[in-house]
């Protein structure tokens, strides 16, 4: 996929600013899944539950498709290429991964966000509101998404064995 | 930092011939990942309930209320 020099760095630009921000709306997502875990405030563990639904809908989701389809042009436009490189592989395995993940969990987040929304608990009820998942789930992507930032940052090197071919290959071409 | 490749072209100087095998560090995350894979499947499968539908049962088909609903009800 061949892009102009321009649109190359949009694409960059908003891929960076959409990995990374997802980074931080998981870091947001965890306070609120701990807050809503650990907090005695009925009112703290209601709020908690339905912030995280709206963050999951209207964040987490878009940055995450957000990611997914600026890494795809990204890698496709320049001569890192997907398939090459085994870092480039490895982030594309942990977005969709992630991705995958929280669109299956949505589900799960929209129905505590009901729960939570729909009743008014005292204390004393809210002891099945308190769910571990959403902070067990954050922890993982916080893991992931780390991982695939650190990768992205230091690019170490390696080559799959279809980015060998594929030099040399283009090193045949090239040679008289 | 400075021996790390910053471009396509600086790693495939550093790649030694056509067939060379997975770096080091490719095989490292590997067997990682195949433990933590490995791990969570086993967790699953003994912990059982978990997925998005494990919260589905009654929403709308008529399945029973899960406990959260339940007690929600008792002391709303």
């Amino acid at each position: 996929m061949a892009l102009t020099p321009r649109l190359r760095k949009l694409a960059l630009t908003t891929h960076v600013t959409s990995s990374v921000g997802w980074l931080g709306a998981v870091i947001a997502f965890l306070a609120l899944s701990i807050a809503g875990l650990t907090s005695q405030d009925p009112q703290t563990i209601r709020g908690a539950y339905l912030v995280m639904e709206l963050t999951g809908w209207f964040v987490l989701v878009p940055l995450s498709l957000a990611s997914l389809a600026t890494g795809l042009v990204c890698s496709l436009s320049s001569a890192w290429g997907l398939f090459r490189h085994y870092w480039v592989l490895f982030k594309l395995v942990i977005n969709l991964v992630a991705t995958i993940v929280l669109l299956l969990y949505m589900q799960t987040l929209e129905h505590l966000g009901d729960v939570a929304a729909a009743t008014t608990m005292s204390s004393g009820g809210l002891g099945g509101l308190r769910d571990p998942s959403p902070a067990l789930h954050a922890a993982a992507a916080l893991l992931l998404l780390l991982v695939a930032t650190t990768l992205a940052i230091y690019k170490p090197r390696g080559m799959t064995r279809y980015g060998q071919r594929t030099q040399h290959r283009q090193r045949t071409l090239l040679l008289p | 930092m400075t021996d790390q490749p910053s471009s396509p072209e600086r790693e495939d100087r550093a790649d030694r011939g056509p067939t060379a095998g997975p770096p080091r560090w490719v095989k490292v995350s590997g067997i990682i990942t195949l433990i933590l894979v490995v791990l969570l499947l086993i967790v699953l499968l003994a912990g059982g309930n978990h997925g998005p539908g494990r919260h589905q049962s009654s929403r709308g088909h008529g399945g029973s209320l899960p406990s959260v609903a339940i007690a929600a009800h008792n002391w709303g």
